[in-house]
């Protein structure tokens, strides 16, 4: 029996201890993902808390041959999309600040994770979910394509759409690569 | 000299975002140094795989969330509430069955 297994078993024979243990463990990747999606902490804590609410509900459905991280994820992705599509159509830039959110850092590279930050909120909202999960989540494109129920080949050209912005965006902002590439030999 | 072509070029940088391996490859390079239109794909390439990089380690995760106890709350009054009208249903038609009386 996995660790999920486990876990989820304890779950289901009622015992709190064990539903308080699942929150805790997925709880900051459920509202960074809803965080990044949404823009708004408060929408992204009421989102985070729905997931988790529709978790326990559904947990007698979860598959225990597969890994509970990407199915619980599954759920996050759903819930953002349908609080997206309910809600007025706005940046989701609008309100989202960072420097209260995230943990600091300092230097070039906070500027760099800055820009790209930024970058990432402008994304179109299939672009960035599958961004988030690929690069926040580290979910595999097929486990993308189960939580937005899409093909595989339909994730893997959002990814690349969405690089292929996110590029764009950082170079019209005068972000280049800061290492000296010798492309031509002498 | 690059040994492949912009179609290998392409499907090998595909491969490597798909498999989380650099870019920065020496077949890809090279034919980057030869081709115009593959070197800006690649360094576009480089150049958003360093951005994040440097996102994943400052910004990957958001500060601490405690979600826990609200989260237990409402789900606790949520199944009191369904015990609640399942209650209710059960208790509906002897209610009914008094009203029929009373007609």
């Amino acid at each position: 029996v996995t660790d999920d297994a486990a876990l989820v078993q304890r779950c289901l024979g009622g015992e709190e201890a064990a539903a308080r243990e699942l929150v805790e463990q997925f709880q900051a990747l459920v509202f960074s993902l809803c965080y990044r999606m949404l823009g708004q902490r408060e929408d992204a804590e009421d989102v985070a808390q729905d997931v988790f609410l529709r978790t326990f509900r559904s947990l007698k459905g979860w598959d225990p041959t597969r890994s509970l991280k990407p199915w619980i994820l599954a759920i996050a992705a759903n819930r953002c999309r349908t609080a997206l599509r309910q809600r007025p159509r706005t940046s989701v830039g609008g309100s989202l600040n960072l420097n209260q959110a995230v943990a600091p850092s300092t230097g070039e590279s906070r500027d760099l994770a800055d820009e790209l930050e930024t970058a990432i909120r402008e994304l179109r909202d299939d672009y960035r979910l599958c961004f988030l999960l690929f690069y926040q989540e580290d979910l595999s494109c097929g486990e993308i394509a189960d939580a937005m129920s899409c093909p595989e080949g339909t994730v893997k050209t959002w990814l690349h759409r969405a690089r292929r912005e996110l590029a764009e965006r950082l170079r019209r902002r005068g972000v280049v690569p800061n290492v000296e590439y010798q492309l031509h030999r002498i | 000299m690059s040994n492949i072509n912009c179609t290998e070029f392409n499907r090998l940088l595909g491969e490597a975002v798909e498999s989380r391996l650099p870019v920065d490859r020496p077949e890809l390079r090279d034919h980057a140094a030869d081709c115009t239109d593959c070197r800006a794909v690649w360094l576009d390439a480089v150049l958003l795989d360093g951005a994040v990089a440097q996102w994943r380690k400052t910004k990957k995760t958001l500060l601490s969330v405690d979600l826990a106890d609200v989260v237990l709350f409402r789900r606790t009054a949520a199944e009191e509430a369904a015990l609640s009208v399942a209650a209710g249903r059960f208790a509906t038609p002897s209610r009914g069955r008094r009203s029929a009386r009373l007609q």
